[in-house]
């Protein structure tokens, strides 16, 4: 009998924790970043962060003014995510005596250095699969939504990791949507190869976020993510 | 060859060949943004927070919502854009009443149909349901991924990302329309497709450009800054 009560009550409380859980809040009030959201840059140190290829050397970036720099190499998370919404604001620095992949470059990789939306000035350029918001070299953003250098932006990323069976066998590419600027720059794009070139192995497991040092001074700022699913 | 060379005729057809081809490639690439402002230059602004130019009552009315401090207030039954749209990109902004007294479906409902026909709902579900009844839900067809809902009275916003349906020349569906939706920058639809049209939809013939509609439900719900990026006419 009162082995039979005591698993009603943990039954009970296992399940209105998990209801609790499911409906817990997102948002208090008008603040923008959710609940559910891992922050890994929130303008104040790079602790979530290392150098690429590191699991544990801490990142060179700069930090100033709630931004961080680009500068000492590529960086990446300590975490790792397969699918996921990420949020990063980006500023990139008016460099009018260069031109095409000179000008302002970066990149955010997905699933490790892998998939790549390319950071670049290309206000005002007819956009191509090199230019900023492209998953590089695959597909040219429907749109450009560029601001003009000097002026902060945002990319608003859905990542769905590739999908392999048992055998080890692909049986979905990598997807994703993009919004820059608030507008939407891919739907639901096909990835069929990572994008620095397409001979690379495709990941299997989660892996991390890698933001690019392309000798350029391009700033970070206020950067999370949401695994999906 | 030489400019003297060219024939008169040729030249004239010559530069009305580059016109052609020089003038779509300087659309392309006019600037969707001038510096930090949030719409983009290619929108069509629904409202603006000063005016209800844009839309109308159903039965053709000028639209007679409560407009004051930047916001419309619901009034006097469902209003419509004027203008009609097909593929889309939608961005809205809501404000629910605290209705604490009320529950369900009674605790500020309203809702956002685009091409007349497709629902996502508005109501206050914060801190409870994510059924397709409630706010942010695809009416009776899909439930969000997640409840993002702020708490009543603060303002709120959906990004939509719309497909209308596809028919063929016979009037044959041959793709169901799609929806992408963001609550409060939160993604709550990916790409889900409507098998039909939600309930009280008033567009007739879905292969056709629709208006968009926001619903009265009787609750003192507000709306302000709502713009639409036509993606592609029908």
């Amino acid at each position: 009998m009162i082995r039979s009560m005591l698993v009603a009550m943990l039954t009970s409380v296992i399940i209105s924790t998990t209801a609790f859980s499911q409906t817990q809040p997102l948002f208090k009030g008008s603040e923008s970043v959710p609940a559910d959201a891992i922050i890994l840059f929130d303008g104040k140190d790079l602790s979530q962060w290392v150098q690429r290829g590191s699991e544990d050397e801490p990142a060179k970036w700069k930090v100033e003014n709630g931004y961080t720099i680009a500068g000492g190499g590529d960086i990446w998370t300590r975490r790792k995510f397969a699918d996921c919404q990420l949020h990063v604001e980006f500023w990139l620095p008016l460099m009018a005596d260069r031109s095409g992949q000179a000008r302002a470059n970066s990149g955010v990789f997905l699933q490790g250095w892998n998939y790549e939306v390319q950071i670049l000035d290309s206000y005002g350029q007819k956009p191509g699969k090199g230019d900023c918001g492209a998953i590089y070299n695959i597909h040219p953003p429907m749109v450009n939504a560029c601001r003009p250098p000097e002026t902060w932006q945002s990319f608003d990323i859905f990542f769905h990791a590739p999908k392999f069976d048992e055998k080890g066998n692909k049986i979905a590419n990598a997807r994703m949507s993009v919004l820059l600027n608030g507008v939407w720059i891919h739907e639901n794009a096909d990835v069929p190869t990572c994008t620095p070139s397409a001979s690379m192995p495709e990941p299997r497991e989660p892996d991390r976020i890698v933001l690019q040092d392309h000798g350029c001074p391009v700033r970070f700022r206020n950067i999370w993510v949401r695994p999906l699913q | 060859m030489t400019e003297r060379m060219v024939p008169r005729m040729n030249r004239f057809v010559f530069v009305i060949a580059l016109l052609c081809f020089a003038l779509p490639a300087l659309a392309a690439e006019t600037p969707l943004f001038k510096g930090s402002e949030g719409i983009p230059a290619d929108a069509v602004i629904l409202f603006d927070g000063k005016d209800l130019d844009n839309w109308a009552y159903l039965d053709g009315r000028p639209a007679d919502w409560k407009v004051t401090d930047g916001y419309m207030e619901v009034r006097g039954g469902n209003i419509r854009t004027k203008q009609e749209f097909g593929d889309c990109q939608i961005h809205v902004e809501f404000w629910l009443p605290n209705m604490d007294k009320a529950s369900g479906q009674g605790r500020a409902n309203s809702g956002v149909y685009v091409q007349g026909s497709y629902e996502i709902q508005i109501l206050d579900s914060y801190g409870f349901g994510k059924e397709s009844g409630d706010c942010g839900g695809i009416y009776g067809i899909a439930a969000p991924l997640v409840n993002a809902c702020r708490p009543p009275e603060h303002w709120q916003s959906y990004d939509i990302l719309f497909h209308a349906p596809r028919y063929d020349d016979k009037g044959n569906k041959i793709a169901n329309a799609r929806l992408t939706v963001l609550h409060n920058g939160v993604l709550i639809h990916e790409n889900v497709e409507l098998p039909n049209a939600t309930a009280a939809g008033i567009q007739r013939d879905l292969s056709k450009p629709g208006p968009l509609m926001l619903q009265d439900h009787g609750n003192p719900v507000r709306f302000r800054n709502i713009w639409i990026r036509p993606l592609t006419t029908l």
